[in-house]
């Protein structure tokens, strides 16, 4: 019985300060706005990020591993 | 075999015949000359947008035919019968058998096209490629609307017998001694498009009828004052048409997997990712189609379904472009034309993709919605990507077309303004559009940053058109006067090339 007392006070508790903290709650105002291009630059800084390790990857890859350089590679490899 | 262009031969033997090199030579001619034409277009729209106000074009009217034009010619006409044109080609030699499964229904298919063409560019229309109703079903002029349903009709009905020739040729005609999984990985790129040409364009297809009732006006499926919903149509045509921008990229994908292990010299780093990727994007293609339709008023969860299973489409993506990377990495790299398209293609590749992760992302949609961004980021993808590798594929072929080798110089003249060109128009785009300049406008606000971004893509605009002057010198002159290939080895790669003396079916 004292337990269940406890219980209901607790819960009356607790609905009671959270409608009060909402009634007196300051107004938050949301800039959506804002938010989206927030949001918008760190997707573009993430994506600047992947692209330039796989597009660095991409010219790396082009220029070590062309044909000419390649054969100036194994030339210089045979002869030592 | 094409080389049989070498031989002069009358050219009713060639329009009516139903060999597949033949309707190839057909569909590849077909597609280069609308994709000169559509790129016309794109210049005309281009010199008109260099400044606010009228250049060049007197009406908003005129400017909405001709962007209706450009879109359904450079998708429809330059695109697709492409795509035909090199499976047409290839499919039977790489799958080892004399022909396609039915070479009739083969010619019929290229034929319709013929019509469809003629519908699109003699109609002239004005609702843009997507014709979304209720303009295209009440206030669009006929008959040019009416003869572009038709048009698009027609194609539909081509593209499906198509599909269903590529798909009967490799799963039934298909050597016996060739399993699939040593098929080349163009084979399973042709396979998967074809398969999903036959489950997205019937949904298309019933759409275009129901649109051409309601203009009739005895039906009302997307008219609200007769219980219909014009959203309704949204969903039926980008059901089709998501799916139909990997219809587009995959042949290419699997084009590139047909360039890069030989102009590398090494065998593909991982076959099964690039079989398991094309599947798995065949099926994701139809989890997606609603992020066209997410400033459309669904529902959070609905949002939430579709941007999940567009950026599901991420890894699969990158299965590819890292199997092209370890697929050059230790390699001996050969820069032919064919090959600085594909590596050209997989640069831009990624740029549109990124730009696509953006579009996607619901906070972020609503700021790119309808915006230039949207126009930039599927160019990117369809001329920066599509394009560039079918025009390296176009030059890997050259010699089995033509039997003689084109001017490498002037392929790279082709090939560096298109580029740059390229990056610089559709990188404007998306800039100004971020600036939020609407598409599908005739006139801009006079703002001299956005302005300047117009007239940036312009320049950008030319640049591509002088790379094309070049590319079709190239076309021409090297057909006739260029050297004789080596059909053993054209490029020097020490690579077998396709089979083109062939002539023995297997059975």
């Amino acid at each position: 019985m004292r337990n269940n007392s406890i219980l209901v006070v607790s819960v009356a508790a607790l609905t009671i300060l959270s409608t009060v903290g909402i009634v007196y709650a300051q107004e938050e105002v949301v800039n959506r706005s804002a938010l989206a291009w927030g949001l918008f630059y760190k997707m573009m800084t993430a994506a600047f990020i992947v692209g330039a390790i796989v597009q660095g990857t991409l010219v790396y890859i082009i220029f070590k591993f062309k044909e000419k350089k390649v054969k100036a590679r194994a030339e210089i490899s045979s002869s030592r | 075999m094409v080389i049989e262009v070498a031989r002069p031969r009358p050219l009713w033997q060639i329009l009516f015949s139903t060999h597949h090199t033949d309707v190839a030579l057909l569909y590849l001619i077909t597609s280069i000359v609308f994709f000169m034409l559509g790129g016309a277009l794109a210049l005309t729209i281009r010199t008109e947008l260099l400044t606010p106000g009228t250049t060049i074009i007197g009406d908003a009217d005129l400017f909405n035919r001709i962007f209706t034009v450009h879109g359904t010619t450079m998708l429809f006409l330059w695109i697709l019968p492409f795509i035909s044109g090199v499976g047409n080609y290839l499919i039977p030699i790489l799958v080892k058998y004399k022909d396609m499964a039915y070479p009739r229904l083969n010619a019929v298919a290229y034929w319709m096209a013929v019509p469809g063409a003629a519908l699109i560019w003699l109609g002239w229309s004005d609702t843009s490629w997507m014709a979304y109703p209720p303009y295209s079903t009440m206030r669009a002029a006929g008959p040019a609307a009416d003869m572009w349903i038709f048009g698009l009709k027609i194609l539909g009905l081509s593209s499906i017998l198509g599909a269903i020739n590529f798909i009967v040729t490799i799963l039934k005609c298909k050597h016996p001694d060739l399993p699939m999984m040593k098929t080349s990985l163009l084979v399973w790129a042709i396979l998967v498009s074809s398969l999903m040409t036959l489950a997205a364009l019937p949904t298309f297809t019933a759409a275009l009828i129901m649109l051409y009732t309601d203009r009739l006006g005895v039906s009302g499926f997307f008219d609200p004052a007769r219980g219909g919903d014009p959203i309704a149509y949204q969903h039926l045509f980008w059901f089709t048409f998501h799916p139909e921008v990997y219809i587009f990229l995959i042949p290419a994908v699997g084009m590139a997997y047909e360039l890069i292990p030989k102009f590398s010299r090494k065998p593909i780093f991982s076959y099964g990712s690039g079989v398991i990727a094309f599947l798995v994007l065949s099926i994701i293609a139809f989890a997606s189609w609603a992020h066209h339709m997410l400033a459309t008023g669904l529902t959070f969860t609905e949002k939430t379904v579709f941007m999940i299973g567009t950026l599901a489409a991420v890894p699969m993506s990158a299965m590819h472009v890292f199997n092209w990377l370890a697929t050059m990495w230790g390699g001996r790299i050969k820069f032919a034309a064919p090959m600085k398209f594909v590596i050209g293609g997989i640069m831009l590749f990624f740029t549109s993709g990124a730009g696509g992760v953006v579009n996607t992302t619901l906070p972020l949609d609503f700021i790119t919605h309808d915006t230039y961004w949207v126009v930039g980021h599927f160019h990117m993808m369809l001329m920066g990507t599509v394009s560039f590798i079918f025009m390296g594929f176009l030059y890997y072929m050259f010699p089995l077309i033509t039997g003689r080798m084109y001017s490498e110089r002037l392929a790279n003249v082709h090939f560096w303004f298109t580029f740059i060109g390229t990056a610089v128009v559709f990188t404007a785009m998306h800039i100004v559009g971020l600036y939020g300049m609407p598409r599908r406008i005739w006139d801009y606000v006079p703002d001299p940053t956005i302005i300047v971004l117009n007239q940036i893509a312009s320049v950008g605009a030319y640049l591509i058109g002088i790379g094309m002057i070049a590319f079709i010198i190239l076309l021409i002159r090297d057909s006739v006067k260029g050297k004789p290939a080596d059909m053993k080895d054209p490029f020097g790669i020490g690579e077998i090339y396709y089979d083109y003396r062939r002539r023995e079916p297997h059975h």
